[in-house]
């Protein structure tokens, strides 16, 4: 007994330890300003839908510095991040998308669209939607970084409450017809295996039992 | 000495037993032919074979049941799924083993552990391989119930090992298989993340199709291992139950009266609810631990699959330990220390629930659940030494609802804590162990007659012939029907505890 608490006490002395411990976080993005405009366009071969289908259809993003701010705001300014990023509608009940002031722990935006260099006016870029983007809606946001890597401004192509210029995408199932088939053959093998075993074993068994 | 292969009538029992073919069994045997001890290296038929079949069907039908964890922050996304999702799934997986344990113990008394392990393992693989083609909450949550009827192979397990094994090493036998076959939860949450990964990038299939292939490889296994079963099993050391004749040693009893014993048993009630917070507590970890170390602390799928592995790993020793420390109690202070062993044990695996969820660090994370599981799946193996005592005549119905309780106990956990976003994961883990240390302090309600409870001291001139010899009415004791139990009473003296040995109880 005496020895299971010592260990009971080294477990708890280890945990209050290790907690004391804090990570460093990272910038806060109410920091952040948000100094560029960024606009989003599906592509699509289907033009009427608005909706976006993975693999098939890409988006357009263009950026460029808000061109009513001061002259010398993008001094610092290195690079563009452009995200992909999670609308509210789409986070709700799902905590691993969870919206967190934190950037380090921001898990807003999940896709990485493109990192150019910073460039006041005159970006463009057309993405293809990959594959593994899960169906939901998204915003498009740009983040501005310096020469560290350090977010230093901001700009998205929705409001501030990110309700508006949503983009929905339809995602693939990931069914083939080839594992729907396969499938299907090995679960009747399965069963008509073991039907075929039962009838076998009961019909030899009507042989005399051995003494 | 009789020449070899043929029996006298003065043959010593045991070395030179044969079958019924003649053959001298690998394993020395006692007189019902079931083996003295258990050689874990050898696969010799019938015994060790039969150790090793049960062991492995049931840590694949582990294996499958919590296939979808490890790789459900990929699932998640391709089926769209909320949080409640997720855990209606995860109660769905753990659900439908109620029904089928409740039925399996019936099935093999009936028609033999060997076709009741087989038909089992082989009518879920359909439903494994189901799995590849859902495509909505509502699939994922069928697909999930219908394997996990496959968990009942603990029940057929356990009884195969009963009917192979002597009762002296039956705990360590049992204790081993259901440890052994439990890892599988743990090997699931290593393999599925790697066969992803390698379907994913060595085959270049598409991440949400990757997932799908995944499962080909359980569903594979269940055949594989039916197959195995029924070529190479045999329900009990003389041969299966078709082809034997039934002795007279086995008494005919009727499923009402061996259900009323079992279920007016207060004890009964008490294991079902504390099993809840052992094994309950074990396959709800099972089944949100890879996606918690993948969430909380920003690891890869495949580093969280590989440290909640480590989780189901532990059953390697935890839980035949559990069974080998109540035993050593049980040499020392009887029934008592059993049921003291059981209630730390347990209740230090709260504690370190409650820790693992006020733990904020990635490194202090997983030292803690590794100490954590050791207890949980060491109270499992203590439970089950603790099982047999309750009843003789009702004994498999007992096991077949208090493993059952298991599974409610991980419904009851996941529905409370882990279904809705009212509570992080790690409030929900905290809460947990707050839930299993109050709940297994019912067992200080649990009093035997003759051997005590955990406070108060056995009743003087009560007696296990007394206790056992009580579930069976005044007519069945004249037609002589409770003459086993009393036998057990006999050999049941041992939970007396080393002191009371030598108080001498009236013969039968």
């Amino acid at each position: 007994m005496a020895c299971c608490h010592k260990l009971l006490a080294v477990t708890v002395l280890f945990a209050a330890l290790f907690q004391a411990t804090e990570v460093e976080g990272g910038v806060r993005f109410s920091t952040l300003e948000r100094n560029l405009v960024v606009n989003a366009q599906i592509q699509s071969q289907n033009v009427s839908s608005g909706v976006a289908k993975v693999g098939v259809d890409s988006l357009a993003v263009q950026w460029n510095l808000n061109s009513s701010l001061e002259i010398e705001v993008d001094s610092e300014y290195a690079s563009v991040k452009v995200k992909l990023c999670f609308a509210p509608k789409s986070q709700i009940d799902r905590g691993w998308r969870k919206t967190d002031d934190d950037l380090q722990r921001d898990n807003t935006c999940p896709k990485e669209i493109a990192t150019k260099l910073y460039r006041s006016e005159g970006n463009f870029v057309v993405w293809r939607i990959p594959k593994n983007v899960p169906g939901g809606e998204y915003f498009v946001r740009a983040y501005v970084l310096d020469t560290q890597a350090v977010e230093l401004a901001y700009g998205q192509n929705t409001d501030d409450a990110k309700t508006t210029n949503l983009i929905t995408i339809i995602p693939i199932t990931g069914r083939l017809p080839s594992i729907d088939i396969a499938g299907i053959v090995l679960s009747l093998f399965s069963v008509v295996s073991l039907c075929s075993f039962l009838l076998a074993e009961t019909l030899l068994g009507r042989k005399p039992a051995m003494s | 000495m009789a020449p070899q292969g043929q029996e006298s009538a003065f043959s010593v029992p045991g070395d030179e037993a044969t079958d019924l073919k003649g053959n001298k069994f690998a394993l020395p045997v006692d007189s019902e032919h079931k083996a003295k001890t258990l050689r874990l290296y050898s696969f010799a038929s019938p015994h060790m074979l039969t150790f090793h079949l049960s062991w492995i069907s049931f840590m694949t039908c582990f294996f499958s049941t919590f296939a979808p964890p490890p790789l459900m922050p990929v699932i998640r996304d391709n089926l769209d799924l909320t949080k409640v999702d997720i855990a209606n799934a995860a109660v769905a997986s753990v659900s439908g083993s109620i029904i089928s344990r409740l039925l399996m113990g019936t099935i093999c008394d009936l028609a033999g552990p060997r076709y009741g392990c087989a038909i089992l393992i082989m009518v879920t693989a359909p439903a494994v391989f189901c799995m590849p083609l859902v495509n909505s909450i509502t699939g994922f949550i069928m697909v999930r119930f219908f394997i996990s009827f496959a968990l009942a192979t603990f029940v057929s397990c356990q009884f195969w090992m009963s009917s192979m094994f002597n009762s002296k090493i039956v705990g360590l036998a049992n204790g081993t298989a259901a440890g052994w076959g439990n890892v599988g939860g743990g090997v699931t949450q290593l393999v599925m993340p790697l066969v992803f990964s390698l379907i994913q990038h060595q085959f270049g299939a598409e991440y949400f199709t990757a997932w799908r292939l995944a499962f080909f490889v359980p569903g594979v296994m269940h055949v594989v291992m039916g197959l195995l079963v029924l070529t190479l099993g045999q329900d009990l050391p003389d041969g299966n139950y078709a082809a034997l004749k039934r002795s007279g040693n086995k008494v005919p009893d009727t499923f009402g009266k061996v259900l009323y014993h079992g279920a007016t048993n207060y004890r009964t009630w008490i294991f079902t609810i504390t099993y809840g917070y052992c094994l309950g507590v074990e396959l709800t970890v099972d089944n949100i631990i890879a996606e918690y170390f993948y969430d909380r602390f920003d690891v890869n799928l495949s580093t969280a699959g590989i440290i909640a592995s480590t989780f189901g790993f532990m059953n390697i020793f935890a839980r035949p330990a559990g069974g080998i420390i109540s035993d050593l109690m049980a040499r020392r202070f009887g029934m008592r220390g059993r049921l003291w062993a059981l209630w730390i044990i347990q209740t230090l695996g709260g504690v370190l629930c409650i820790i693992l969820g006020i733990t904020h660090q990635l490194t202090s994370s997983i030292v803690v659940m590794l100490i954590f599981s050791v207890f949980v799946q060491a109270a499992c193996g203590a439970t089950f030494g603790v099982i047999p005592f309750i009843s003789r005549r009702s004994l498999g119905i007992i096991s077949g609802f208090i493993g059952a309780g298991g599974n409610v106990g991980s419904i009851l956990t996941q529905v409370l804590f882990f279904s809705s976003s009212k509570y992080s994961t790690e409030t929900g883990i905290m809460l947990m162990g707050v839930m299993t240390v109050a709940c297994t302090s019912v067992l200080f309600l649990v009093y035997f007659p003759q051997w005590g409870g955990m406070i108060c001291p056995p009743r003087v001139k009560s007696t296990e012939e007394d206790y056992y010899g009580a579930e069976w009415n005044a007519e069945e004791h004249a037609a002589g029907l409770h003459e086993s139990s009393l036998k057990f009473a006999v050999n049941s003296r041992s939970e007396r505890g080393a002191r009371r040995q030598s108080v001498e109880s009236t013969p039968a």
